[in-house]
C-alpha cells in the first residue's frame, strides 16, 4: 500500500485499538497486525502525532519493575475516529472514481 | 546484537537531539523490547524485529525535521522576560554601541565641516585683509585732510597711510576674487566627490 496512505490509515487502526481499551506500544502492534502491516518504528511518529493532537494521552504503569507507558483515547480522539468512519462513503466514492476510470480505458 | 548493544548505539546515532526528546525515543524501543521478550521472542530476536539502530534513528530524524513546529506562545513570552530580564547587559552593550555611532558620526561631520574651513580659510583670510584696508584707506586718507593745517608733514604720512592702504584693499580684494573663484570651484568639486562617496556607500548597502 501507499506509504503515505498507510499512515493515514495506521493513525485510524491505533485509535480504533483505543477506543475499547487503553494499550501500550506493542499490544498496539499485535492487535493491528492482523489488519495492516505496521512496525515499531512507524508506530512511533503515529502516537508523537496523535498525543501532540490531543487524541490520546499518556500514562506510566509499573510492570515486572519496569515502566511501561500506556495510550488512552481522548473525547478528541474520539470524534476524529467517528469522523473517519463518516467519511467512508466518501471514501467509496473515490474508489469508484478510480476504478471507473482505469475501467473504461 | 543484544538490547543494551542496540540502546547504546541507537543514542549514539540520537545525539543531535535534545536529552529528553532522546530518552523518550530510548524508552519507547527500550520497552518494545521488553514486551516481546516477555511475549516469547528471544533477545535478539526481539532486537531484530525493530531493525537496525542506523534506520531507526534516520526515521526518527527525518520525523524530526518535518514535524518542527514553530515558536510556541509560552516560548515567546519566555524569550520577551529573558530579553527585559537581560536588558542591563545587552542594553548597556547596544548603549555603547549608539553612542560610539553617534560618536563616529559626529566625527565624520565636524571633518567635512573642517575641510570646507580649510579650503575658505585662505580667501576669507584675504577678504578680511582687503577689507580691513578699505576701512584704514577711507579714515586715513580722510583723516589727513584736518591735519595738514596743523603739521604738513604728519598730513602727509597719513595720507600716504591712506593711499598705502587703498593698494593694499585693491591688491588683496583682487587676490580675494581671484582665490574665491578658484576655491568655489574646490568647493564644489570637494562637494561632488562626498556626495559620490554617500552614493556609493548606499549603492553598497543596497
Amino acid at each position: 500500500m501507499d506509504i503515505q496512505l498507510k499512515k493515514g490509515f495506521l493513525e485510524f487502526c491505533v485509535l480504533g485499538v483505543l477506543y475499547q481499551t487503553d494499550s501500550y506500544g506493542y499490544q498496539i502492534i499485535k492487535d493491528i497486525s492482523p489488519c495492516i502491516e505496521i512496525s515499531e518504528s512507524t508506530l512511533y511518529p503515529i502516537l508523537k502525532r496523535l498525543e501532540t493532537n490531543a487524541c490520546v494521552e499518556t500514562y506510566s504503569v509499573e510492570h515486572n519493575s519496569r515502566l511501561r507507558k500506556y495510550y488512552c483515547i481522548t473525547s478528541k480522539g474520539r470524534e476524529r475516529a467517528k469522523e473517519f468512519l463518516d467519511d467512508w462513503q466518501q471514501l467509496l466514492q473515490i474508489y469508484e472514481f478510480v476504478k471507473g476510470a482505469i475501467n473504461h480505458e | 546484537m543484544n538490547k543494551l548493544t542496540f540502546l547504546a548505539r541507537l543514542e549514539k546515532l540520537l545525539k543531535g537531539l535534545p536529552k529528553k526528546e532522546r530518552e523518550t525515543h530510548l524508552s519507547y524501543y527500550q520497552e518494545m523490547i521488553d514486551d516481546a521478550m516477555e511475549d516469547g521472542c528471544t533477545e535478539e530476536e526481539a532486537v531484530r524485529r525493530i531493525g537496525s539502530p542506523g534506520e531507526i534513528a534516520e526515521q526518527i530524524l527525518s520525523e524530526q525535521e518535518t514535524t518542527m513546529k514553530p515558536v510556541s506562545a509560552v516560548k515567546k513570552i519566555i524569550i520577551t522576560l529573558l530579553l527585559i530580564i537581560g536588558s542591563p547587559l545587552w542594553g548597556s552593550i547596544l548603549l555603547a554601541a549608539a553612542a560610539l555611532a553617534t560618536g563616529l558620526l559626529i566625527t565624520a561631520l565636524m571633518l567635512v565641516l573642517c575641510a570646507y574651513i580649510v579650503i575658505w580659510c585662505l580667501p576669507v583670510a584675504t577678504g578680511a585683509l582687503s577689507l580691513s584696508c578699505l576701512m584704514l584707506a577711507v579714515v586715513s586718507t580722510i583723516g589727513a585732510f584736518p591735519i595738514f593745517s596743523g603739521n604738513a608733514a604728519l598730513g602727509v604720512l597719513q595720507f600716504g597711510t591712506g593711499i598705502l592702504s587703498a593698494g593694499i584693499f585693491i591688491l588683496a580684494g583682487w587676490l580675494t576674487l581671484f582665490l574665491g573663484k578658484y576655491f568655489i570651484s574646490v568647493t564644489v568639486r570637494f562637494s561632488r566627490w562626498l556626495k559620490h562617496l554617500f552614493t556609493r556607500k548606499k549603492e553598497a548597502i543596497a
